[in-house]
Formats: structure tokens, C-alpha cells, sequence
């Protein structure tokens, strides 16, 4: 009976693990999922005050990287300049997140 | 025997060192988001300032989605200072505490022949908040 007893808890154990090892590796990936997205918003907004800047002036601005799509608008006298990147997660089974900076500024007349 | 019974509580702290972990990585990283842009929209709104006065200072730091907190003169300098006023409650409260949330540019005008052909100064930011 009481071997009985301990076996039982010895299985649960197993099974707590089993659900529980998977589960925190998976949070544990989100997160560092998580600071690259962080890093990659960082030079998306980066990027966007830089090119916004140069269409002000009347110059040319593309982003560094191919995977980064922009978009400009000009409303009056300011230029906008959206920059957006799709990127995968990793846990979630391909659910691809967008990640999307935007900067307006003056522009120059002249 | 009582190895399988001690896995609980590992499993329950292990669980909180993750989430902990975890939580505080994301408020890091949404800050560095918001102190990029607040840096963006300082650097855009100086040069908006510097040229068109501190109306267009404020438009600009608006349509970056920040708030103008102080412009003004420093010399032939235009300087303002900008706060991100978005972002989670975790990252508003550690922003703030921590000053990240503002950030200061200087512009100066463009003509100048000076050490400075863009006219900006994107340093300082963040450093000065409140």
C-alpha cells in the first residue's frame, strides 16, 4: 500500500515536470524572443527618424535591411516615414508579428 | 523517495524566476523602444524648432507621438526636451523613475559654418529626464 502510495507520487512528479520543463523553456524563449523585438524596434525607429530626415532634405533614404518594408506620406509640409518588419515567434507556430515605427518631421522648403 | 516530493516547490520557484525573468526583459525592452523614440522625436522636433519656432516644435514632437515638455533658445541653439507619454503601466512607472522616458536634443541653425553640418545633437537624451 504504501509502495503503492509513492509510486503514484513519483509519477506525478514525472508528469509535473513533464508539463512543467516545456512550459517554462517555452516562456523562457518568449523572453529573449522578446529583446530581439525590442532590439528590432529600436533600429526600426532609429532608421525612420534618419531616412525621414533625408527625404526632408530632399535627399535619398531606403532602409538597411530587405526585409524592412517603407512606406512614406507626405501631409502638407511634414514627410512621414513608416518602417515595418514581419518577424516569426518562435513558441507560437509561425505566427508572425509586425513590427511598425514611424517618424514625421518637417520639411525643408528650400 | 523524498527527491520527488522536494520537485514541487522547484518547479513553483522555477516557474517565478521565469515569469519574473521574463516580465522584466519585456519592460526592458518596451523602455528601450520608448527611449529610442523619444530620442527620435527630440532630434525631430529641435530641427522642427530650430527652423520654425516652438509651434512647430510641438507639432512635430506630437506627430512622433510625444509630448513637448520645455523648448527654448540656448544660444543660437534651439533645445527642447520631449516625453514618451505611452507605453504599459510597467514601463510608464520604471520609465519615469528612471527618466528614460524623456529625452533633449539640441538644433542649430543650419547655415552656421560650424563643427556641426547636421545641425544635431542626439546625445544627451535621456540622461537629463524629468
Amino acid at each position: 500500500m504504501r509502495a503503492h502510495r509513492h509510486g503514484g507520487e513519483r509519477g506525478q512528479a514525472i508528469v509535473e515536470l513533464a508539463f512543467a520543463v516545456p512550459a517554462l523553456l517555452s516562456i523562457m524563449l518568449l523572453g529573449m524572443w522578446g529583446v530581439t523585438v525590442a532590439r528590432d524596434s529600436v533600429v526600426l525607429a532609429g532608421q525612420a527618424r534618419d531616412i525621414a530626415r533625408a527625404l526632408a532634405r530632399g535627399e535619398q533614404g531606403s532602409p538597411s535591411d530587405p526585409s524592412i518594408r517603407m512606406q512614406q506620406s507626405t501631409d502638407g509640409s511634414t514627410v512621414t516615414v513608416r518602417l515595418t518588419r514581419e518577424v516569426d515567434t518562435p513558441v507560437l507556430g509561425g505566427f508572425a508579428l509586425t513590427l511598425s515605427q514611424s517618424a514625421t518631421t518637417l520639411r525643408e522648403s528650400g | 523517495m523524498d527527491g520527488d516530493r522536494g520537485s514541487i516547490p522547484i518547479v513553483i520557484a522555477a516557474s517565478c524566476g521565469v515569469l519574473v525573468m521574463a516580465t522584466v526583459s519585456l519592460a526592458v525592452g518596451e523602455l528601450a523602444v520608448l527611449a529610442a523614440r523619444a530620442d527620435a522625436a527630440a532630434d525631430l522636433a529641435a530641427l522642427a524648432g530650430v527652423a520654425h519656432g516652438c509651434a512647430a516644435a510641438r507639432q512635430i514632437a506630437e506627430a512622433n507621438g510625444a509630448r513637448l515638455e520645455a523648448c527654448g533658445p540656448r544660444g543660437a541653439d534651439t533645445s527642447v526636451t520631449v516625453t514618451m507619454p505611452s507605453g504599459s503601466l510597467v514601463a510608464r512607472m520604471t520609465g519615469r523613475s528612471l527618466g528614460r522616458l524623456s529625452a533633449s536634443a539640441l538644433a542649430g541653425p543650419p547655415m552656421l559654418p560650424s563643427t556641426r553640418p547636421s545641425g544635431v545633437q542626439p546625445e544627451a537624451a535621456s540622461l537629463n529626464g524629468q
